[in-house]
């Protein structure tokens, strides 16, 4: 079976490295970054099938910046997306979105019905 | 007709050289006696009589004639005696008030001379008082004239003796006595009223002797007439005198008080002309501007204004009758300085001309001041407020990224933990975290609100029974062991945002189950029995104290629970929960007593869309 992998954006350090462990455990191949323009560049190479835990608010560029970059990327704007933020109203509409602090059982209940959406 | 002061002249000149006398009378029965044996000496002479007189004493005359023996009819009937009527021979003589010298001439004349040729001594004796019917209407220049050519015609003829009666009132007045002057020099001879009867003919020195005295008796009575008229007039002078000097004082006293009350005023006053020059100003203005009044009076107004558009509005208004209020302006002192004054005006105006204003002058330099410090300190709250407001909601948003991680972490210790030596205080962290999470999603509620943003909802189509199911389990699943029991009815279906009253029925049962007393079961009831709203019901025992009641859904509400309610958060939740049902255009009321227990209501349209904030201000807070 393929392994799936998760893109883990977020400029909290103990967030990112817990979410690591966590979605490691959880079997996933589990990459971080932590703004969007690092996500931008380690996106593109990352196996299939990914998804993107995206935190809204980051330096150099942020959640929103990065999410507007993929759609405008046709070879990445398929790959899901769930905003973990302190901040909901910022994000897109029709994204999932999480409220921190997350609950992560939640939180690994939403990214596994990520990849249930079928590729467009 | 009056008579006027220069009465006594009229006649001066003239000097009287026939038989021209007066007999002045105050009773009718003396005149009779005198003209009768007037008449009679004249009769005994030979000599035809001519009576001018009123109807009434002309009777009263001739009964007197007749009394004294003359055969009145025969004379009348033989041309020796004349009667004819005064009335009608004055009327006869008479033009524009005074009279004619040919229409008298004539008249007179035409009825004297056919008697002549019957005289045996070629004198005529006539008694007449046309001048009394004048002297009596007060027609005096025209009695005087009257008398005049009486005069001339006796003089020219030279054979004519007349005897004027003239009534003097005893209560004789000043026009009488300035009159009687130019009687007595328009007669030869005058008889006083209450003198000696005039006894026939005389004549010589001792007549003329006679006359002065008589004249000189007449006018002595006259004269004492007129002193005690004068004495009269003096008193009522002097009374009216002393009234007016009253008067004038009080007027005085008035006008001091009224001078006094300008001068002396706490509050500034100046008139000011149609020109805008300053015409007065009291003490209070002066020293409030440190003006000295000759730098200040004279002067224009807006010479002291530091707004020049000011005083030409107000100049305008004051010089269309409008009466100024409480109008602001500001003056400029002596020193430099500028004074805040409030400004209540209008116009006098004399005639529809603008005369003065009445301006009072009030200073509220100090109010002003005061006013701009509490603005200013106002101002200052009010970003400090709103810094505040904005560091809280900043810090929220930024502590939920480490509080994130906590739970985070805490969770994952919690996964992996393989005794409960680890899970428990995994488990406690993951509490507290979340507790912690839920006070940081009211602050920023409350942040929200207070900046007027309300509570933003996203209404789709929810089940407010569901939502209800959905909070018990989260409690129980925290740990909450009293039982909460939920009972539906009806259609709990309606637009709604879910998360919001998910978070609403939350606060409520986080409250009851904080408050309630006893063992009794929460109770949670939805009632969908109303196709316009559904109603949420929170139960619990127990009542809320009487003196929380009225601040219940205040923020931060303080008082005798304020420990017990820290404790289980910010005392923010059931103001955060009326916000919510605000949000929904619904409302939340509270019924509790001991007996009762304690009910919350929440009433939620089932489509309505959200109401404006009820709370705060718009603010610039970054979402």
């Amino acid at each position: 079976m393929t392994q799936k992998t998760v893109l883990v954006v977020d400029d909290e350090a103990d967030i990112r490295e817990s979410l690591r462990d966590a979605l490691d455990d959880e079997g996933y191949a589990v990459f971080v970054a932590s703004n969007g323009k690092e996500a931008l560049a380690l996106l593109p190479a990352l196996a299939r099938p990914c998804a993107v835990i995206l935190d809204i608010i980051m330096p150099v560029m942020s959640g929103t910046e990065f999410y507007e970059a993929m759609l405008a990327t046709p070879t990445l704007a398929d790959i899901p997306v769930l905003m973990s933020t302190s901040d909901p109203s910022r994000a897109p509409g029709r994204v999932p979105v999480m409220k921190k602090p997350i609950d992560l059982d939640r939180l690994l209940a939403a990214v596994a019905a990520l990849f249930l959406i079928p590729m467009v | 007709m009056g008579a006027s002061a220069s009465l006594g002249e009229l006649g001066r000149d003239l000097r009287v050289a026939f038989d021209h006398r007066v007999q002045f009378y105050e009773h009718d029965a003396a005149l009779y006696r005198v003209v009768a044996e007037f008449f009679r000496a004249g009769h005994r002479s030979g000599e035809p009589l001519i009576v001018i007189a009123t109807e009434l004493h002309g009777q009263g005359l001739l009964a007197e004639l007749a009394a004294s023996g003359l055969d009145v009819d025969r004379l009348r009937r033989t041309g020796e005696l004349t009667v004819l009527d005064a009335q009608k021979t004055l009327e006869g003589f008479m033009v524009a008030g005074m009279p004619d010298r040919d229409l008298f001439r004539a008249q007179i004349g035409g009825a004297i001379e056919p008697l002549r040729a019957a005289s045996r001594t070629g004198t005529i004796r006539a008694y007449g008082e046309m001048v009394d019917l004048l002297w009596r209407e007060g027609y005096a220049p025209a009695m005087i004239r009257l008398e005049e050519l009486w005069n001339e015609l006796g003089q020219a003829d030279g054979s004519l003796s007349l005897l004027c009666g003239y009534f003097i009132s005893s209560s004789n007045d000043v026009t009488q006595a300035a009159a009687f002057e130019g009687i007595c020099r328009t007669h030869a001879h005058v008889f006083p009223s209450e003198g000696p009867s005039m006894a026939g003919d005389s004549d010589g020195d001792s007549d003329a002797r006679q006359d002065e005295v008589r004249q000189l008796q007449q006018r002595a009575r006259a004269l004492e007439g007129e002193i005690e008229h004068r004495k009269r007039l003096e008193q009522a002078l002097r009374a009216a005198l002393g009234e007016r000097m009253r008067a004038q004082q009080a007027l005085r006293e008035s006008q001091q008080e009224l001078m006094d009350f300008f001068e002396n005023a706490v509050e500034g006053f100046h008139w000011v002309g149609p020109d805008g020059t300053i015409l007065a100003a009291n003490r209070a203005e002066l020293e409030l501007l440190g003006y000295a009044k000759e730098e200040y009076v004279g002067h224009h107004i807006a010479e002291f204004h530091a707004d020049p558009e000011v005083i030409a509005d107000i100049l305008a208004r004051l010089g269309r009758n409008e009466t100024l209020k409480g109008r602001e302006a500001r003056l400029r002192c002596k020193d430099g300085s500028i004074k805040h004054v409030l400004i209540h005006s209008n116009v006098f105006f004399r005639n529809g001309e603008f005369v003065h204003t009445r301006c009072f002058t009030r200073d509220i330099t100090d109010r002003k001041r005061l006013e701009d410090e509490l603005r200013r300190q106002n101002e200052d709250l009010t970003r400090t407020v709103r810094f505040s407001e904005m560091f809280v909601g900043i810090l929220g948003h930024d502590l939920r990224n480490p509080l994130s991680a906590i739970a985070t972490a805490a969770s994952l210790l919690g996964r992996r933990a393989e005794s409960d030596k680890v899970a428990k205080p995994a488990t406690r962290i993951l509490n507290s975290a979340g507790r912690m999470g839920r006070m940081i999603d009211q602050l920023l509620d409350f942040t929200r609100i207070r900046l007027g943003k309300g509570i933003p909802i996203e209404q789709k189509e929810t089940d407010l029974a569901e939502v209800c199911r959905l909070a018990i389990d989260e409690l129980e699943s925290a740990g909450e062991a009293r039982k909460i029991e939920l009972r539906a009815a009806g259609d709990s279906i309606g637009l709604w945002d879910a998360d919001r009253l998910l978070q609403l029925c939350s606060n409520l049962l986080s409250n009851a189950l904080a408050h309630g007393t006893g063992t009794d079961p929460i109770a949670i009831r939805v009632n969908g029995t109303d196709p316009t709203n559904v109603v949420l019901e929170v139960c619990n025992a127990g009542a809320v104290p009487p003196e929380i009641m009225p601040v219940l859904f205040e923020p931060f509400r303080s008082g005798a629970n304020e420990k017990q309610a820290r404790s289980n958060g910010l005392g923010l939740g059931l103001f955060i929960s009326q916000q919510i049902a605000i949000s929904h255009a619904g409302s939340i009321e509270v019924v509790s007593s001991e007996t009762d227990g304690t009910q919350m209501s929440v009433r939620l349209p089932r489509n309505t869309r959200g109401a404006e904030p009820a709370f705060g201000s718009a603010g610039d807070y970054p979402q």
